[in-house]
């Protein structure tokens, strides 16, 4: 087993854009969410999104594991409604018809592909100092940091745990899946009491490195090329489209 | 530099304090070597001078302490950082970034060295230590083996370019050319810092520190300078640590005074009224035959002359017989074989080929060694043949039973391990629990669908830790502590009594002697041969070849995941195996090290010394 990363460790177009860029689009993706005017608009984005994604080379496996994931919202945001519909005619939970339904369903596929686009596309250390060139407060970018570090290390040393435990006599293969869900729960404490031993030498480590919550560290960024720059105002074109599409006509009362 | 006055400490909830009465003085550009038992408090001394205790334990503290004019168990905690450096003996849990190379590159950016400058020093500091090899950008941290963590940590905390530097115990699980690149890089480093160095290999501190200080119970046993303190028996033996090879072949051959350098050795072995009075009977010529003009290994000493063999020493042996291809012939006799693997490879998802075609066998009652550099796949193959790892080709058959048709769970039953991290095992609350725990997990059997009957007593399984307990030696006043809060020597015996508990027909070890005091290593030489004689087959990774040179009976010698070399220790580290292993990044065991500076073909103490008989007789 492998501890699964976020980050794919690839090259390509995305892979190269400057992570400062990536992380206001991830910013224009959040908002886009919310201002979409309609499903279509929606599903243009998810499209979008599943493209981008594969152009940042994330494993087809991933993609179809995450989507499917997700599915079950999507199920009941769209096909309840949608039977219940059937079922009792006119009868309309989300003012009368789908469109609601298949808006929120879809923003699930859209939001999961659109991040994964960026987000799989920088390393932990890439986002921490994309947020550091974004002057955010170096505390935020000193935790999410040592959150990714912290899950990783803490996934490896679930997985040798799990191995140590087979060693001693619990079944934990797929091949005996009844009995192996059960054991799971055995793994809970040793995995606690491990996660807290290497706590304490890690926090020893990071104080003796230098690390701290105050003090930033000398940035690895670049300059902002012609191709970022070109990215970003696409993206922020898109939102300001988006949006128009969904306030103007309030706004001009029509 | 560094000052300590009746330095103390005592750990929350206990009562006996970890740390009494230590008084130190260590000028600039000195190296302390620390040495005791497991348990003696060499850790707590380490992270006092580094001022993580009492600040991430807890605890008392006393007395007055400064390193580097400020005492580090008050002052901030980045000024502390930027004089100290300190890297533990727990590899694992010191490696906090995700590649390799931001591993070393993250305490330079933190003192705001420009990134160019970072990433260019850091790849001379892995270079430095061996790791030029890895794919440094993409390597994942803890997809690295044992020991080339060790190493990253290492040069991480060379990174931040402290001007104290504290090594616990760092080289326990290094390669011999490993712990020869440590040794010097301690001479060297000592130019520009302090340092602190614990050791459980004590022939590395010969030469390259300056004081000695040996702890036991928490308080010190005896300081002084170390040339001295390094050859004096009572002392060593206070501190329960065993003297340094060449100490230990003086008196294993009956020399008057302890040399304790090759040098030294060589000047008193030929001492003119030895010269006189050697047995004349033994043939000059066959000393000075071709094996004596091989190149002699490289000790602390400088390079002994070739011809110094006086006719004191016996005419080398005969040849040990080798088949000539360097893997053993399959033996004829029809007994099944406990360990069985053939053209077995194994790669990883990251592609990295850690085993590659290697074929094994090992009969009941043998002692297997498995040898190599770090990351040459042993951790690897001993997964493999634990059932954790299933080859991606060839097969694994373990007292009979194919490692694909069953699983780990299963196969523990009769193949008992102890993993090279003892932590990764260790998951109950006490000594006791921990050890009977493989055999508690199998108490019951399902016998229907919501039946279970006691399949093992409470008694029996008293009496197998009884037994386990004894065979690995583990002080009884432990039984009732807290596994965590052992030493890691002790925690490392407790895993492998744990693993030992069920009786098993094949006992795999990693690494059993990392972290050992010198009583503790006598027990498992102990445990071994009892071990052969009960039909036990065991197969150890062990990077301490003399120790592989006194206990195994097969020695396979792997690089690059490949088999390079197999056979007995005396064909494997002899003169006859030095071109294969020349090519690894393995020495022969110091004792034969010793032996060649004097052109004699002996891989352990105790052949040296008869070889050197005729001296003992003479003096
Ligand atoms: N989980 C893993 N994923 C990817 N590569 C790995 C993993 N574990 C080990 N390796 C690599 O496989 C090779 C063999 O590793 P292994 O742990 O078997 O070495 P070893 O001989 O036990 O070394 P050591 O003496 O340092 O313990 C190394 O190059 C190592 O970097
Ligand atoms: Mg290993």
């Amino acid at each position: 087993m492998r501890v699964p990363l976020l980050y794919t460790e690839k090259d390509s177009f995305l892979h190269r854009r400057d992570p400062r860029i990536k992380l206001l689009l991830f910013a224009v993706v959040i908002v886009f969410l919310y201002t979409a005017p309609n499903w279509q608009w929606m599903l243009a984005a998810s499209v979008l999104g599943l493209a981008l994604s594969i152009a940042a080379r994330v494993p087809p496996l991933v993609l179809l594991v995450l989507w499917l994931l997700q599915l079950p919202n999507f199920i009941g945001l769209v096909a309840i409604p949608l039977g219940q519909d059937l079922l009792a005619g006119n009868f309309s939970p989300f003012d009368g018809d789908l469109d609601f339904g298949l808006k929120l369903g879809l923003a699930w596929s859209a939001a999961l592909f659109l991040s994964l686009a960026l987000l799989s596309t920088m390393s932990p250390d890439k986002i921490t100092d994309g947020m550091r060139g974004l002057k955010i407060p170096e505390p935020l970018c000193f935790l999410v940091g040592y959150s990714f570090l912290l899950m990783y290390a803490s996934m490896s040393d679930i997985f040798r745990t799990i191995d140590a435990m087979k060693l001693k006599g619990i079944e934990l293969t797929i091949r005996r899946p009844i009995e192996s869900i059960g054991n799971m729960a055995k793994l809970f404490v040793p995995a606690v009491i491990i996660m807290a031993r290497r706590a304490g030498t890690m926090m020893s480590t990071l104080q003796l490195r230098g690390f701290s919550f105050t003090h930033r560290p000398a940035t690895t960024l670049g300059a902002v090329g012609a191709a970022d720059i070109a990215l970003l105002v696409a993206g922020v074109g898109a939102l300001a489209v988006a949006a128009l599409m969904r306030f103007a006509p309030a706004m001009l009362g029509l | 530099m560094i000052t300590a006055q009746s330095l103390e400490l005592t750990y929350p909830e206990t009562e006996q304090p970890s740390l009494a009465g230590v008084d130190l003085q260590l000028n600039a550009g000195e190296v302390l070597g620390v040495v005791g038992p497991m348990g003696a408090g060499k850790t707590t001394l380490c992270m006092s001078l580094a001022g993580l205790v009492p600040r991430t334990t807890g605890g008392e503290f006393g007395g007055d302490l400064e390193v580097v004019d400020l005492d580090p168990r008050q002052a901030p905690v980045p000024d502390v950082a930027q004089r100290i450096g300190l890297v533990f003996e727990d590899y694992a849990s010191q490696l906090t970034q995700i590649t390799v190379l931001s591993e070393v590159m993250a305490p330079m950016l933190n003192h705001d060295v420009p990134v160019k400058q970072a990433e260019a020093e850091a790849r001379r500091l892995l270079s430095e230590l061996g790791l030029a090899r890895l794919d440094l950008e993409h390597k994942r941290t803890w997809e690295l083996s044992g020991g080339q963590q060790q190493r990253v940590a290492i040069a991480a905390a060379l990174a931040a370019d402290p001007q104290v530097l504290i090594l616990d115990n760092i080289t326990g699980l290094l390669d011999p050319d490993g712990k020869e690149e440590i040794r010097s890089l301690v001479s060297q480093l000592s130019q520009r810092m302090t340092l602190v160095v614990v050791e459980q290999d004590i022939d590395l501190l010969v030469g390259v520190a300056d004081q000695l200080l040996m702890l036991r119970d928490g308080q010190v046993s005896a300081l002084g300078p170390a040339d001295q303190l390094l050859r004096d028996l009572t002392a060593l033996d206070d501190a329960q640590v065993e003297p340094p090879v060449v100490v230990q072949v003086a008196q294993a051959a009956g020399l008057p005074d302890n040399p304790l350098t090759v040098e030294e050795l060589t000047s008193v072995v030929q001492s003119p009224d030895v010269m006189e009075s050697a047995a004349p009977d033994v043939p000059q010529p066959a000393v000075l035959g071709p094996e004596v003009s091989a190149p002699v290994p490289e000790i602390d000493a400088p390079e002994p002359e070739v011809d110094i063999p006086g006719p004191w020493i016996r005419a080398p042996e005969p040849e040990v017989d080798i088949p000539g291809p360097w893997i053993r012939a399959p033996e004829s006799d029809d007994r099944p074989k406990a360990v069985e693997i053939d053209h077995v490879s194994f790669a990883y998802p990251d592609g990295t080929m850690a085993v590659q075609d290697v074929a094994l066998r090992v009969a009941p009652g043998e002692v297997h060694a498995i040898v190599g550099g770090n990351g040459a796949g042993k951790s690897t193959l001993l997964r493999m043949l634990c059932g954790l790892v299933r080859p991606s080709s060839g097969t694994v058959r373990m007292d009979g039973k194919n490692t694909r048709e069953c699983s780990p769970a299963e196969l523990a039953r009769t193949v008992g391990t102890a993993l090279q991290n003892p932590d990764e095992q260790i998951t109950e609350r006490t000594v006791r629990e921990e050890i009977g725990d493989a055999l508690r997990r199998r108490r019951t059997r399902r016998t229907g669908w919501f039946k279970r009957e006691v399949v093992i007593s409470d008694e029996q399984i008293a009496e197998a830790v009884d037994r386990a307990v004894e065979l690995v030696g583990i002080p009884t006043d432990l039984m009732d502590r807290d596994p965590t809060h052992l030493s890691r020597g002790h925690r490392k015996l407790v895993a492998i009594a744990g693993a030992l508990v069920l009786d098993p027909a094949v006992l795999i070890l990693d690494e059993p002697r990392v972290s050992l005091d010198a009583p503790a290593r006598a027990a498992l030489r102990r445990l071994l041969h009892e071990l052969r004689d009960r039909g036990t087959a065991v197969v150890i990774v062990e990077h301490d070849l003399d120790l592989v040179a006194e206990t195994a009976d097969t020695v396979t010698l792997l690089d690059l995941g490949r088999v390079v070399a197999s056979g007995s220790p005396h064909a494997v580290f002899g003169a006859n195996g030095a071109e294969a292993l020349a090519k690894t990044s393995l020495r022969p065991p110091r004792a034969a090290q010793v032996a060649a500076a004097f052109g004699v073909d002996a891989i352990t103490v105790a052949e040296l010394a008869t070889q050197l008989y005729p001296v003992k007789q003479e003096v």
